[in-house]
C-alpha cells in the first residue's frame, strides 16, 4: 500500500486537488442555494430530487441518445466535408484562395443566424435543423484542423514513396495516417465537445426532442430544479468523456506515433 | 550508345524564389548505360542534387527532356535520410520493396543488405535509435534492397569515419557487380569518384554545367587495388574544380 502510495504520488495528488476542487463547487452551490428563492437557485437535495424525477420518466438516456446522434451526425459530416475541402485545397494556390472566404463567411454569420435559418429551411419537428447547425459551426474548425494536419505531413516522404512507386493505400496508411492522427487525437475532442455544445444550443432554439429540447421546456415551466439536474448531468458526462475518452485517446495517440 | 538507362537532353531547371528565378541546371545533356555508374562531382550548391531530384522524377525541367527506360526500377539514396519514424529498420526497407519484389525475394535481399551494412542487429531499432552515420547506411541499404536498375546516390558515403566509408565502397562494388545497375553517384570526393565510377562528369559552380566528363578506362578492381592508376585522372579534376571554384 505505502509502496503504492509513493509511487502515483503525483498522480494520487492530482485526483485528490481535482476532488478539491469539485468539493469547492459543491460548497458554494451549498451556500448559495440556503441564501436564495428554490425557484432561483435550488439545493443540492432539491436537484438531486427532480434527477431522480427525470430518472423515472424514463427521458433521461433516450433524449441523451438523441442529441449523442445529431452530435456524431453533424460532426461527422462536418469533418467528412471538411477533410475534403482541405484535401482540395492542397491542390493548389487557386483551390486555396477560393475555399478561404467561403469558410470565413460561414464562420462570421453567427450561430443564432445559422439557428433561425436552420428552423426556416428544416422546421422543428425532425433532427435536420440541429444536424444542419451542428454541422454548419463545426465545419470551419473541421477545416482548418484538417489543413492544419494535412500540413503536417512530411513532402520529402510522399517523394520518397513516389520514387519507389508505393501503392496508395500503403502511403495513405503508413505515410498520411501516422502524421495525422496524433494530431486527430488531439482536436477531435475539442471539435467533439464544441459539436456537443452546440446540439444542445440548436435543441433548445428549435426541436422539439432532445437534451436541448428538454432544458427549455423545463425553462419554460419555470422548473429550476430540472435545469439544475440537467447541468449537472451534462457535467458529468462532459467529464467522464474527458477522462474516460478524450485523455486515454490522446496517450494512444502519443504512444503509437512516438 | 544504344540503350542508354537514363538520358539528360538539353535540361535545364530554374527554381522561383523571393529574390526572382534562380538557375540551377543550365543546359545539362548526359546519359548513363545499362550497367555504367556516372559519378558527378561539383561545388557545393552546384546542383547535383537538383540534377538526381530530376533522374528521380521529383523535378521536372523547365526546358529539355529526362529520358528513363521505360519501367526501369529506380532507388534514390537522399542526401538527407528520408526514413518512416515510426518504423523500425526492416519495416523501413520492406516498406518500398512490397509491391516491387515478390515476398521472398525481398525477404532475401532484405538480410543480405542488411547483413552487409552492419545493420542486421538493429533490425528493430527505430530511425530515431540510430547515429547519424547509420541512418545514413539505412538509406543506402534501403536503395539496395530493391535491387533497382538504377540507383541515384546523393553523397551516400559523407561523413563517415574512413574504415566505414571502404567497407561501403566495396559493398557497393560487390553489389554492382552482383546487380549490374546503372548508378549516378553524387560525391564532393574526387578521390571516390575515380575510384567508384566508369566516367566522371564534373560540374561548374551553380548554375551547373558540365565542364568535362573524363572516362577511367581501367578496370575498377585494379583500380581499387592500386590507386596509383588513377592519380592521372584525379589531378586533372581537382585541376578542373580548383579552377572553376
Ligand atoms: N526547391 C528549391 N527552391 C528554390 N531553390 C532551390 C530549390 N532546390 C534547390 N534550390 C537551389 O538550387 C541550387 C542548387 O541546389 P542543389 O541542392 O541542387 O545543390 P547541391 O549541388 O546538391 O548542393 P550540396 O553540395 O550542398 O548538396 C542552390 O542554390 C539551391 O538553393
Ligand atoms: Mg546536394
Amino acid at each position: 500500500m505505502m509502496a503504492f502510495i509513493t509511487r502515483h504520488k503525483t498522480e494520487l495528488q492530482k485526483v485528490l486537488a481535482g476532488l478539491l476542487g469539485l468539493g469547492g463547487i459543491f460548497l458554494l452551490w451549498s451556500i448559495l442555494s440556503a441564501s436564495y428563492h428554490p425557484l432561483i437557485f435550488p439545493s443540492p437535495r432539491e436537484t438531486w430530487q427532480a434527477l431522480g424525477d427525470l430518472w423515472e420518466e424514463g427521458s433521461l438516456v433516450p433524449s441523451i441518445a438523441i442529441t449523442l446522434h445529431r452530435t456524431l451526425y453533424g460532426y461527422g459530416l462536418a469533418l467528412l466535408i471538411g477533410f475534403s475541402l482541405a484535401a482540395f485545397s492542397r491542390i493548389g494556390a487557386f483551390w486555396q484562395a477560393l475555399l478561404k472566404p467561403v469558410l470565413a463567411v460561414v464562420q462570421i454569420i453567427p450561430p443564432v443566424v445559422w439557428t433561425i435559418l436552420a428552423v426556416i429551411w428544416f422546421g422543428i419537428s425532425g433532427g435536420g435543423a440541429p444536424v444542419f447547425l451542428i454541422f454548419i459551426v463545426t465545419l470551419p474548425l473541421a477545416f482548418s484542423q484538417a489543413a492544419a494536419g494535412l500540413e503536417g505531413i512530411d513532402r520529402r516522404l510522399v517523394e520518397m514513396s513516389q520514387v519507389y512507386r508505393c501503392r496508395k493505400s500503403r502511403v495513405l496508411r503508413d505515410i498520411y495516417l501516422p502524421a495525422l492522427v496524433p494530431h486527430l487525437a488531439a482536436t477531435l475532442g475539442v471539435g467533439f465537445s464544441f459539436a456537443w455544445k452546440a446540439a444542445i444550443f440548436a435543441e433548445f432554439m428549435g426541436s422539439t426532442s432532445g437534451v436541448g429540447f428538454l432544458l427549455s421546456t423545463a425553462n419554460s415551466n419555470l422548473d429550476t430544479e430540472r435545469v439544475f439536474a440537467w447541468v449537472v448531468v451534462l457535467a458529468v458526462l462532459m467529464l467522464i468523456c474527458e477522462y474516460g475518452l478524450l485523455i486515454p485517446l490522446r496517450r494512444r495517440a502519443a504512444r503509437w506515433c512516438s | 550508345m544504344i540503350n542508354p538507362m537514363l538520358e539528360f537532353v538539353q535540361v535545364f531547371r530554374e527554381f522561383e524564389t523571393e529574390r526572382g528565378r534562380l538557375a540551377a541546371v543550365e543546359g545539362i545533356s548526359l546519359s548513363a548505360a545499362a550497367g555504367e555508374i556516372v559519378a558527378l562531382v561539383g561545388p557545393s550548391g552546384c546542383g547535383k542534387t537538383t540534377l538526381l531530384n530530376l533522374a528521380a522524377g521529383i523535378l521536372r525541367p523547365t526546358r529539355g527532356r529526362v529520358v528513363l527506360t521505360p519501367n526501369a526500377r529506380l532507388a534514390y539514396a537522399f542526401q538527407e535520410p528520408r526514413l518512416l519514424p515510426w518504423k523500425t529498420v526492416e519495416e523501413n526497407i520492406s516498406f518500398v520493396q512490397e509491391g516491387l519484389l515478390p515476398a521472398g525475394e525481398a525477404a532475401a535481399a532484405r538480410r543480405r543488405i542488411l547483413e552487409e551494412t552492419g545493420l542486421a542487429e538493429f533490425r528493430r531499432a527505430y530511425p530515431r535509435e540510430l547515429s547519424g552515420g547509420m541512418k545514413q547506411r539505412l538509406e543506402l541499404a534501403r536503395a539496395l534492397a530493391v535491387r533497382p536498375r538504377l540507383l541515384l546516390l546523393d553523397e551516400p558515403f559523407r561523413s563517415l569515419d574512413g574504415a566505414t566509408r571502404q567497407e561501403l565502397h566495396a559493398l557497393l562494388q560487390s553489389e554492382h557487380g552482383r546487380e549490374g545497375f546503372s548508378a549516378l553517384l553524387v560525391t564532393h570526393d574526387p578521390e571516390e569518384a575515380v575510384l567508384l565510377a566508369d566516367r566522371v562528369v564534373v560540374l561548374s559552380p551553380r548554375p551547373a554545367r558540365i565542364l568535362k566528363e573524363v572516362v577511367l578506362a581501367t578496370p575498377r578492381k585494379r583500380r581499387l587495388l592500386n590507386r596509383a592508376l588513377v592519380s592521372s585522372s584525379l589531378e586533372r579534376i581537382e585541376g578542373l574544380l580548383s579552377s572553376a571554384g
